[in-house]
């Protein structure tokens, strides 16, 4: 009899699981490849993090394409905003670099623009992040960092390799110093990818939980996931830009530590 | 190019949009996020080099241990001066 009901209720859990629907909050970070193609042994295929990228892409140029169709003196919604936007990059710029930064201030401006774009296009459901993917990231972070030696050496020639060596530091202390340069230096890169890719993807997994709950629970505990959601919806609005910001500002610090030798 | 260090922040001339906007490091939370992984990030480094070096140099664990602190002491220098400079550096 006991032995029995066991076999039953064990039956029915099992049943009961494979009801259920299985919660995978990082399902959504999955890369799918679309058309393979692998020329030179080059891996390019198109996987739909290629894909958002693009429509990323796209949207930041339609955004300010259509913005700034028609540019008045007074400018009207849109154009506020687009030239807010201008002028907030241009303002970090000039804060951070100084006037002779400017040269960079395109590539700057893209760097914001796309970074902003691939996290906010992330937050429509169905879509990708592409900033949740640590090779997106690591990339962005290794040109920006690449750039800033290229730039340094560009500048000051060997005098640049004075960057790890401060001034007035006593020659004993040298051995520890340069050490902990070089550290601070190498870390560099991997912060720049690691905090952006680490906050797009914890912010969507939570999202993920949240909506599984919002959809699995009854409907008596279902609005407490749901109203979190929302909410968790508006940070990670937040989140988005202000990761946009610091990626783009400290690449800012960084192209000024190579222009300017300031020890 | 020395003599064109210029822009003491906002002394020479207003930088347009510096002015109003409010930069998100005015809430800390993007300066939080600064220290919280530089600090990981370079102990990580430190230990990273370290090991490598032992593995290279066949004296394992005293770079590992040596670099280690050589890390956390980076960490603790970039939060430190995150913290000092003001918003930005």
């Amino acid at each position: 009899m006991l032995l029995t009901t066991t076999a039953i209720s064990v039956e029915a859990a099992r049943a009961a699981a494979e009801a259920v629907p299985r919660m995978d909050p990082l399902h959504h970070f999955q890369v799918v490849k679309y058309i393979q193609m692998a020329p030179f042994g080059l891996d390019l295929s198109i996987s739909n993090s290629v894909l958002w990228m693009w429509i990323s892409i796209a949207i930041g140029f339609a955004f300010f394409r259509y913005a700034l169709r028609r540019p008045e003196m007074v400018p009207g919604r849109l154009q506020s905003v687009a030239e807010s936007g201008y002028l907030f990059v241009r303002g970090m710029v000039e804060e951070n670099v100084g006037r002779d930064g400017l040269v960079y201030f395109p590539m700057l401006f893209t760097l914001f623009f796309f970074v902003l774009c691939c996290n906010w296009t992330g937050l429509i459901p169905g879509s990708f992040t592409a900033t949740s993917q640590l090779v997106v990231t690591a990339t962005l972070a290794l040109g920006v960092f690449f750039l800033s030696i290229i730039i340094g050496f560009y500048k000051h020639g060997l005098k640049f390799l004075g960057f790890f060596v401060h001034a007035g530091v006593p020659v004993l202390l040298l051995p520890l110093m340069i050490p902990i340069e070089v550290i601070s230096f190498l870390a560099r890169p991997v912060s720049l990818s690691v905090r952006l890719f680490a906050n797009m993807t914890a912010g969507h997994t939570l999202l993920g939980v949240l909506f599984f709950f919002t959809t699995t629970l009854p409907l008596m505990g279902s609005w407490l996931p749901f109203g979190f959601s929302v909410i968790l919806t508006a940070v990670e609005i937040f989140i988005g830009f202000i990761q946009a910001y610091i990626f783009t500002i400290l690449t800012c610090v960084y192209i000024n530590d190579s222009l300017h030798l300031h020890h | 190019m020395e003599e064109e260090r210029t822009l003491p922040n906002r002394a020479t001339g207003p930088a347009p949009g510096g002015g109003g906007s409010p930069t998100p490091n005015q809430t800390g939370m993007g300066l939080g996020m600064r220290m919280a992984t530089d600090m990981v990030v370079s102990t990580l480094i430190g230990v990273a080099m370290g090991y490598y070096l032992d593995l290279w140099l066949g004296s394992s664990p005293w770079m590992t241990v040596l670099f280690f602190l050589f890390g956390a002491v980076a960490g603790f220098r970039a939060v430190y001066r995150a913290a000092q400079g003001g918003p930005l550096r």
